[in-house]
C-alpha cells in the first residue's frame, strides 16, 4: 500500500482484499459511498454491495438480517448519523449476538467546516454503551489496513471503526513502525514523566507539534496513539505507564463520554493510576464550525493550547 | 388452570377426516386457551395482540410453512417467519409449543429467568429475530430475503407487523428501499386490529389510506379477514404467485379475538379504552375467559365430530404465579 494514501482510500483497498478471502463480506451504504470510495468495491463485487439510500435505520436492521444469515455486513455512514440515528437498531442487532462491522466515517471534530450536524463527538459514547462491541480508530494507511483485517478475520465482537476523512497528513504518513495490536497503543515518541494518549491523525499531529515545543526545553514527551478506544490491555498499559507522573488524554469527543473517561475508569479499576496525575482534554460544548486550525484552537486542541495546558499542569498551576 | 397438551394437537393435525381449515380452527382455539393460561401464569403478557394474530400465526406456521419443526434442520434454506411487533409472542410461543418446537418445561416459564423472554429472542427455538422495538422487522426480513437471493436459496420470508407500528419512520424507509432494491421474496402481514395499546389507531395517528399508501411505494397489496382461515388461505395462495413486487397483506383482525369479553369492538363500545393490551386477567376473569374458550373448543370439536376426552385429558391444573408488572 502506498504511503500517501488517505485513510479512506487505504480502507477501501483493504476492504476489497478482505472480500476476496471472505466471501460472506457484504457492504451496505447510506449514500456516502463516494466519501469512502466504495464504488470501487461495487465495481469489483456488484452483488455484495447494497446501496440503501439515506435510510440509516433500515440499513442497519437489514445488516442485522444479513448477519443472521451468516453474512458479515460492513455498514457505512457518517458517524453522527450511523451511531446516533440508528443506535437502537445497532443495539438490537448486537442482542442477536451476530457480528457486524460499522464504519463511523467522519468521526470526531475535523474537518470542521460542515458544522455540528456532521461533526461526531459522541459516537464513542453511543457505541461503547452497547455490550459486545469494540471501537477502533486507525491513524494512517498502514494501521487502517491492519485494523480492518483484524475486524474481518479475527475479532469475534461487533466492531466500530472510526475513520478520519480528509487527505493524509504529512507528519503522520511518514511515521514508521506503526503496528496494531488489539488493546494496545503505539508509542510514537518516547518520554520520561509525561505521557499523552490520543487517537487519530489530526490529534496525533497536534501532539507531535506539542512535543517539538517541549523538546526545545529538553523535555521529552511520550505520545501514544490509541487505536482501540474501549478495550485496554492491562499489561501493556502497566508497562507504558511505568515511571510516568503525568497522564494527558486528548480527544475530540465530548468530555463526559469519550474514551478518556473509559481509559481513566480502566486505569482506576486496575490500580494503575497510583500517584500519577490524570488530565483529560476534550470538548466541553458543541463543536464549532471553521477551518481545522481555527476549530482546534477554539477547542483548546491545537498544539499551542495543548502546550500551554500541559505546561500549566506540570508546573502545578490550575488553568 | 387449563392447558392443552401437545399430544392433543397431534391428534388434530393427524386427523384424516378434517380439512386444513377445520384443523386450523381447532388448533387456533387450543392455542388461544393455552396462551390465556400462560399469560395468567406469568402474571403479564400481551393478550389482545396474541389473540388477534393467532389465526395468522397458526395458518403460516402450521400450514403455509410445511413441517416447520423438521425445517429447522435445513438451516438457511428454511422458511422464515417472525413477528416484528413482538409483543404478541405469548401467542406465538404457544403455536411453537403446538408444533413441538418449544417444550412443555419452557412454556410455563413465560417472562421468567431461563424461560421465555417477554419479547422474542433468538436464543429461544423457533425465534428468528430479536424484535419488539417497533419498526425494525421488515428491514430485518429484507436482510434475510436479500441473503436468500445471494445464496440462491428458496424459502419463504414472512414478517408480521402491527398496525400502530406503521407510525414508525423506519417502516417507510423500508417500504421504499425494499421495492427499489427489488427484494421481492418477502411477504409482510399487518395484523390490522385497529387498536394500538389501548386506543384506536385512527385516534392516535391515522395511518390510512394504508393500502393505497403501500401500493404507491411499489408493493403488491392484498387485504383479507385475518381471523378467517378461508380468507387467509385464499389470500396467501394468491399472493405467493406474485414475483414482480414485494408483497403485503393487510389482515383485518379483532384485538382479543376469541374471548368475547375482551374483543375490541365490544370493549371499545363499553369502555372507550381497550384495557386488554397487556396484563393478566384476575382469577375471576380467567375463569370466565377460559370458560368462553373451552365452550368454543367444545363447540368446534362437536361440530367436527372429534372425540377427545376434554375433562380427563385436555385440561390440567397449574399453580398461579404472582408478582408481575404490567408493561405496555
Amino acid at each position: 500500500m502506498k504511503k500517501n494514501l488517505s485513510i479512506t482510500s487505504a480502507f477501501t483497498q483493504e476492504l476489497i482484499e478482505c472480500a476476496k478471502k471472505n466471501k460472506k463480506l457484504v457492504v451496505l451504504d447510506a449514500d456516502l459511498a463516494d466519501d469512502l470510495n466504495l464504488y470501487s468495491f461495487k465495481d469489483k463485487y456488484p452483488k455484495r454491495f447494497i446501496q440503501n439510500g439515506i435510510a440509516e435505520q433500515d440499513m442497519v436492521s437489514m445488516a442485522g438480517g444479513l448477519a443472521l444469515m451468516g453474512f458479515l455486513p460492513v455498514v457505512n455512514s457518517f458517524a453522527s448519523f450511523l451511531s446516533a440515528r440508528a443506535n437502537e437498531q445497532i443495539y438490537n442487532n448486537a442482542t442477536e449476538l451476530t457480528k457486524i462491522i460499522y464504519i463511523n466515517l467522519y468521526s470526531g471534530l475535523i474537518p470542521a467546516g460542515a458544522g455540528k450536524s456532521h461533526q461526531s463527538i459522541r459516537d464513542v459514547s453511543l457505541i461503547s454503551s452497547i455490550p459486545n462491541f469494540k471501537i477502533y480508530q486507525p491513524l494512517n494507511y498502514h494501521d487502517t489496513s491492519l485494523i480492518l483485517k483484524h475486524c474481518v478475520f479475527k475479532e469475534k465482537k461487533n466492531c466500530c471503526i472510526r475513520l478520519n476523512i480528509g487527505p493524509a497528513l504529512k507528519l503522520i504518513q511518514n511515521l514508521s513502525g506503526i503496528k496494531f495490536e488489539d488493546g494496545k497503543g503505539n508509542e510514537i515518541s518516547k518520554g520520561k514523566e509525561i505521557i499523552i494518549f490520543t487517537s487519530g491523525q489530526y490529534l496525533i499531529n497536534e501532539a507531535l507539534l506539542t512535543k517539538k515545543m517541549f523538546n526545545k526545553e529538553n523535555i521529552n514527551i511520550s505520545i501514544v496513539n490509541l487505536s482501540t478506544l474501549n478495550y485496554f490491555n492491562k499489561h501493556w498499559f502497566k508497562k507504558i505507564l511505568n515511571q510516568k507522573k503525568y497522564i494527558f488524554c486528548i480527544e475530540d469527543n465530548f468530555k463526559d463520554s469519550g474514551f478518556s473517561n473509559l481509559l481513566l475508569s480502566f486505569l482506576i479499576k486496575n490500580d494503575l493510576v497510583n500517584n500519577k496525575k490524570y488530565f483529560s482534554i476534550s470538548l466541553d460544548n458543541f463543536p464549532e464550525c471553521g477551518t481545522i486550525n481555527e476549530v482546534l484552537n477554539y477547542h483548546k486542541l491545537s498544539s499551542n493550547k495543548l502546550y500551554k495546558f500541559i505546561k500549566s499542569k506540570i508546573n502545578g498551576k490550575n488553568n | 388452570m387449563y392447558f392443552i397438551g401437545k399430544e392433543k394437537f397431534e391428534v388434530i393435525k393427524k386427523s384424516k377426516k378434517l380439512s386444513q381449515i377445520e384443523k386450523a380452527e381447532i388448533i387456533s382455539s387450543f392455542c388461544r386457551l393455552n396462551t390465556l393460561t400462560t399469560i395468567k401464569n406469568a402474571g403479564s403478557g400481551h393478550i389482545g395482540s396474541s389473540m388477534s394474530a393467532m389465526d395468522l400465526f397458526v395458518w403460516v406456521n402450521h400450514f403455509l410453512i410445511k413441517e416447520k419443526k423438521k425445517q429447522i434442520k435445513l438451516g438457511l434454506k428454511r422458511d422464515y417467519f417472525f413477528s416484528s411487533k413482538g409483543h404478541d409472542v405469548p401467542g406465538f410461543y404457544n403455536v411453537l409449543y403446538s408444533l413441538g418446537i418449544i417444550q412443555r418445561s419452557k412454556i410455563f416459564k413465560l417472562r421468567r429467568l431461563n424461560g421465555l423472554d417477554g419479547h422474542p429472542d433468538v436464543r429461544i427455538p423457533g425465534i428468528e429475530a430479536n424484535t419488539g422495538s417497533l419498526g425494525m422487522g421488515i428491514s430485518k426480513a429484507k436482510g434475510i430475503a436479500f441473503a436468500k437471493k445471494l445464496l440462491k436459496l428458496e424459502g419463504l420470508v414472512i414478517v408480521l407487523t402491527g398496525d400502530g407500528e406503521f407510525q414508525e419512520g423506519q417502516i417507510y424507509e423500508t417500504l421504499q428501499t425494499t421495492s427499489s432494491q427489488k427484494i421481492n421474496n418477502i411477504i409482510v402481514i399487518i395484523d390490522h386490529n385497529k387498536i394500538q395499546s389501548s386506543r384506536f389507531v385512527k385516534d392516535i395517528i391515522n395511518i390510512n389510506p394504508l393500502k393505497k399508501k403501500i401500493e404507491n411505494f411499489g408493493w403488491h397489496v392484498e387485504r383479507c379477514n385475518g381471523n378467517s382461515f378461508k380468507d387467509i388461505k385464499n389470500t396467501f395462495s394468491k399472493i405467493i404467485k406474485i414475483k414482480s413486487k414485494p408483497k403485503l397483506i393487510i389482515a383485518d383482525t379483532i384485538k382479543g379475538k376469541g374471548i368475547s369479553s375482551i374483543e375490541h369492538p365490544l370493549v371499545m363500545k363499553k369502555n372507550k379504552i381497550y384495557n386488554w393490551h397487556s396484563g393478566a386477567p384476575s382469577n375471576q376473569e380467567y375463569e370466565f375467559m377460559s370458560n368462553v374458550l373451552i365452550h368454543d373448543i367444545k363447540r368446534l370439536l362437536k361440530k367436527r365430530q372429534v372425540n377427545i376426552n376434554l375433562l380427563k385429558s385436555i385440561f390440567q391444573k397449574k399453580r398461579i404465579n404472582q408478582n408481575s408488572i404490567d408493561i405496555h
